[in-house]
């Protein structure tokens, strides 16, 4: 294998974000490295082929990559989603406070009461099992992170959807509520950090399995 | 010596190397070979993703050079590299006294 055709692979295997770098530290080692050889007799071809064969199997110096590189992509991941799982709070609660009229009834609907609550509980779930993946992802537990970041974001995907629903319940039960303004305020604010805290956890989830391809190639 | 020997002992070694002066992976391997006198002689790629670990702990910084129309990256120790170098050859230092003691 020449060194084009190695780095080609490496390139195929590594990380993304750290490719480049990796890559150009690779490059002038292997090219210095059959320097080397050529000035101790080798022909080029000979001289690449040792030097490939020297810096080792492109799977194995991808997954050492992978496994130096994912635990802070996965920790870094984790507290993106707690920032956009945190901000749904804003669309949630600030404002449908701000914006709806008072409650016309003295004592709330049961059914709308079911709803709030359950939107509360499922942002305070998420938030819950974000900070425990981040605590996790802080401890060496990088991959039992991802996975649970990935429930974190449904916990904040539910408590989107029944915060929209209590926005419907509302108006249904108060109708001088302006629906339209509201679930379209609650809407623009909750897709940016509901999509942010999913972009995160995809990011992780892609880290967890370069993470576990590396566990997997050095057994 | 067996890669699965060094493997432990890796981010000691390099930490070693860097204790005396800058330098790039390829001076890195070249260090610890001369030194070890041929005994380690590391799988070549594994050392950068070494190095980006310890990097991103805060023990070694990095910086681009060219040299010879070649762009390397060199390393080098920080404060709290040196810190960690000192624990670790103390930890080593009492595991290696206890292993000769017991093969004597």
């Amino acid at each position: 294998m020449t060194i084009d055709e190695y780095l080609r692979e490496l390139e195929r295997r590594l990380p993304r974000l750290e490719r480049r770098r990796f890559l150009a530290e690779a490059e002038t080692h292997l090219r210095q490295r059959a320097t080397d050889h050529t000035g101790g007799g080798l022909c080029q071809d000979d001289a690449e082929t040792r030097a490939v064969l020297d810096f080792g199997p492109p799977e194995a110096v991808a997954s050492s990559v992978a496994a130096a590189w994912a635990p802070r992509a996965i920790r870094r991941a984790c507290a993106t989603a707690l920032l956009g799982l945190g901000a749904l709070i804003v669309p949630l609660y600030g404002i449908p406070e701000n914006v709806l009229p008072p409650a016309p009834w003295d004592e709330r609907p049961t059914h709308l009461g079911v709803l709030l609550g359950g939107a509360l509980v499922s942002w305070l779930l998420s938030l819950a099992l974000a900070v425990g993946a981040l605590v996790l992802s802080s401890t060496g537990w990088s991959r039992a992170a991802a996975s649970l970041l990935w429930t974190a974001t449904a916990a904040g995907a539910v408590c989107v959807a029944t915060g929209l629903a209590a926005a419907v319940a509302w108006r249904l039960a108060a109708p001088a509520t302006p629906l339209a303004t509201l679930l379209l305020l609650v809407s623009t604010g909750a897709a940016p950090a509901l999509g942010l805290a999913v972009g995160a956890a995809a990011y992780a989830r892609g880290a967890r399995a370069r993470l576990l391809y590396a566990f997997e190639t050095s057994r | 010596m067996h890669a699965e020997v060094l493997k432990g002992h890796v981010d000691l070694l390099l930490l070693a190397a860097l204790a005396r002066e800058e330098a790039h992976g390829y001076r890195i391997v070249e260090l610890l070979r001369a030194r070890s006198g041929g005994v380690f002689d590391l799988a070549e790629g594994t050392v950068y993703p070494a190095l980006y670990r310890l990097e991103r702990g805060g023990l070694v910084t990095s910086r681009w050079e060219v040299v010879e129309g070649r762009r390397r990256r060199v390393y080098r120790l920080t404060r709290r590299g040196e810190g960690s170098l000192l624990a670790r050859r103390g930890v080593w230092e009492r595991y290696a006294d206890g292993m000769t003691a017991v093969l004597a």
